[in-house]
């Protein structure tokens, strides 16, 4: 087992710090990756620079097509870039081998699919309680992390219901909550109101934004969808896999969470 | 009420698409069900094949060197002079005393019966026997078959008496004074063609010998049994035909003559020193055999005797036959079993990873390693291969409760009467442990390659696949 976090190293790359807070959570640097099918090689990502900070919630925008999924991908270590290198919570992930990078998932990193990806099998207890199990939490802790998460989603009613048995709003939450049982430093969410109506989704949106700010994680969101980039401390907007220059926040609101459900 | 250890979630998937389970299942239940059910009659076979064995001729025979390959026609040649000797010290070897049952002396001879007036006769092969110890040898039963002892037809205690095997009664034309199953009616009973002429001057040596002894007080047939002695000289006795018994082969049943071993020794060796041609060991568990044989040979070695053990398998090397032919069949249908099951559970495996692929993906981005990914797919193959097997073990024996209790009866390839038909899977672990193993290592086996594919697939793509 490799606790890659206990051997951080420093940030390397253009990190820009902003004012408050520490070192970035993720720095790319020179990404590039192209699909390959057959001999025709589709490039993807062609040349990405990007530092994301931590305690805030970022949205990387951009059209379909246009890189965000493949670039959330190489965050998230579960694919690796053609060129450049990734830092991610002070990693050198490109040097970790499979297990190690699955290891470094398991530890700090939480995902969000647009399709909710639950387990079928497992209650949305059950499936909150998964990533703990992973990383052999007690059972004491494990009971106590998982209600609260199901608690901050607003789900403690519905823990014992398998994902067929809830509505999409009330399955992402469920999938929102599983992210954010392990405590991780980084979150990553693909698209996660896309399968949502837009009321559904709006709700989703708060939910996330309150979390993050409560958990004071790195959030990390794609989207095509206009009203996020509302909610985001940071927007990345990218175009043909190359980004533009950044748009900053409208405002941080630094309010408290606001309540949920 | 929550936990969740590394095997619910597998069991929990297994039974996801529980019609499939069930196919699966059910081709591993049969599998194992017809592996069990074959195997447990073969085992029966064998071992009521041994139980007639041993019940006639013991686990083991001491004999003199190169008789059983030699001399089975010449027990002038090959008798065992001091068999009393032997027998005395084989009773009361501490070693042998506890695993023996029955030690009794044989006499094997060659001979000629027939009835001269009437011009019938026949060869025989005579068998003196002590008939006490036959029918305790003929109580062994150690796979517990439901049938009771028969008891030998050669009467104890009768020293005049013979029995014949019912071909030998047939041709002899002994039908109706034995009481002998289909005997054809109207047939010559002169000069039958099978039997064996009888010279003048030998008939007129037997109407000597047994001068004023027919008809019989009792109503019984007598015969004439005739042999060459230790000179070379004929020696003919006249006998009472007690019966006639079925030994369960017709070849046995035509060739077939019981007598007491003082009748056989006095045909053979005349006034001579009496002699047998085995002395018979019956054990009371096979399992014995060869710490008896190893005894028996260390004992021939200390005494300096002119003697070799053989045991039951050697003397009646069918019993090795059948067994290997039962072996093949089952390796056969083993192989057949064997085959559906890979391919089934393969291919519902197969299946499996493909429908969950994007769960993998979902598994391994959060940090699920390609080995965890691994091992939950075999288990999920080694639970479907362990309800499978256990369940087919289940039913099977239960299958094997009913058959042994509903009294089926079969008659078995070259033999003539009918036993019981039972199933013995019990009798050694073997069979149960054997097939159980086989197929769940086959399941596991065929969950090896969709496991391993299912560790290998990117991320990325397992995520993106519809
Ligand atoms: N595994 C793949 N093989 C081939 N092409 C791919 C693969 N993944 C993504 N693409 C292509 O790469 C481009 C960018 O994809 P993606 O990163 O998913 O964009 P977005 O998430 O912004 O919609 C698209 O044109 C897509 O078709
Ligand atoms: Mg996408």
């Amino acid at each position: 087992m490799n606790r890659t976090n206990e051997t951080r190293q420093p940030p390397v790359g253009q990190a820009e710090p902003r004012a408050g807070s520490s070192r970035p959570a993720v720095i790319v640097h020179g990404v590039h990756k192209a699909y390959r099918s057959g001999t025709l090689d589709t490039p993807v990502l062609r040349g990405v620079d990007l530092s994301i900070e931590t305690d805030q919630l970022s949205v990387l925008s951009g059209p379909s097509g246009s890189g965000k999924t493949t670039l959330l991908n190489l965050i998230g270590c579960i694919d690796r870039p053609d060129r450049g290198d990734l830092t991610v919570l002070g990693q050198q992930v490109g040097r970790l081998n499979d297990d190690q990078l699955s290891d470094f998932r398991r530890d700090h990193i939480g995902f969000v699919f647009q399709n909710f990806n639950l387990l079928p099998v497992l209650t949305a207890y059950e499936n909150v309680e998964y990533p703990l199990l992973l990383a052999r939490v007690p059972a004491d802790e494990r009971k106590r992390r998982v209600k609260a998460a199901l608690d901050q989603v607003g789900l403690a009613a519905q823990m014992r219901h398998y994902p067929a048995q809830l509505s999409g709003g009330q399955r992402q939450r469920v999938a929102i909550a599983r992210a954010f049982v392990k405590a991780p430093a980084l979150i990553l969410a693909d698209e996660p109101t896309a399968n949502l109506d837009s009321e559904n989704g709006a709700a989703i949106v708060a939910l996330m934004r309150a979390l993050q700010r409560q958990h004071n994680v790195a959030f990390v969101i794609s989207s095509h969808d206009p009203q996020l980039k509302a909610h985001a401390d940071r927007v990345y907007p990218i175009r043909d896999g190359r980004l533009l220059p950044p748009e900053t926040a409208p405002v941080r609101a630094e309010t408290a969470a606001p309540s949920l459900v | 009420m929550f936990s969740l250890n590394s095997l619910a979630l597998p069991l929990r998937n297994v039974m996801r698409n529980r019609r499939r389970t069930l196919v699966t299942l059910i081709t591993l239940i049969v599998g194992e069900i017809a592996l069990l059910i074959f195997g447990g009659y073969a085992n029966a076979v064998v071992d009521g094949m041994q139980t007639g064995i041993v019940q006639q001729i013991g686990h083991l025979q001491l004999q003199r060197k190169n008789y059983f390959l030699l001399g089975t026609g010449s027990p002038v040649d090959y008798g065992i002079a001091d068999y009393r000797q032997v027998m005395t010290e084989v009773e009361r070897d501490p070693v042998l005393k506890p695993l023996v049952q029955v030690v009794t002396p044989l006499l094997q001879l060659q001979g000629i019966a027939g009835d001269f007036n009437r011009g019938v006769s026949r060869t025989v092969a005579g068998y003196g026997y002590v008939a006490g110890d036959q029918n305790r040898m003929r109580e062994w039963n150690e796979y517990r078959f439901p049938i009771e002892p028969k008891k030998i037809a050669l009467p104890e205690g009768q020293s005049d008496a013979v029995s014949l095997g019912i071909g030998v009664a047939r041709t002899l034309r002994l039908c109706d004074a034995l009481a002998v199953p289909n005997c054809p009616k109207g047939e010559p009973t002169a000069r039958s063609s099978g039997g064996a002429a009888m010279p003048d001057d030998l008939g007129a040596l037997s109407e000597a010998e047994a001068a004023g002894a027919r008809p019989a007080a009792d109503g019984k047939p007598r015969l004439d049994v005739l042999a060459a002695t230790a000179n070379g000289a004929p020696n003919v006795i006249n006998a009472r035909v007690a019966a006639a018994e079925s030994l369960g082969v017709k070849e046995i049943d035509d060739s077939y003559m019981a007598m007491p071993l003082e009748m056989a020794q006095q045909l053979v060796y005349g006034r001579d020193r009496p002699q047998v041609t085995s002395v018979v060991l019956q054990l009371r568990s096979t399992a014995d055999i060869d710490t008896a044989r190893a005894r028996l040979e260390a004992l021939i070695k200390a005494r300096g005797w002119d003697l070799e053990v053989l045991d039951y398998r050697t003397l009646f090397p069918a019993y090795d036959q059948t067994r290997a032919l039962f072996a093949s069949i089952f390796g056969f249908i083993l192989l057949l079993i064997g085959t559906i099951v890979l391919f089934s559970v393969a291919n519902t495996m197969s299946t499996v990873v493909m429908e969950r692929t994007v769960e993998i993906g979902t598994l391994r981005s959060m940090g699920v390693r390609r080995g965890g990914i691994a091992r939950q797919f075999l288990g999920e193959g080694l639970i479907i291969g362990a309800l499978g097997t256990v369940l087919g073990c289940g039913l099977a024996v239960l299958c094997a409760l009913a058959i042994n209790s509903a009294g089926f009866t079969w008659t078995p390839p070259n033999s003539i009467e009918k036993i019981p038909l039972v199933v013995h899977m019990f009798n050694t672990p073997d069979l149960i442990v054997g097939s159980v193993v086989a197929l769940l290592l086959l399941a596991a086996i065929s969950s090896l390659l969709p496991a391993y594919r299912a560790a290998r697939i990117p991320v990325v793509e397992a995520l993106r696949h519809v």
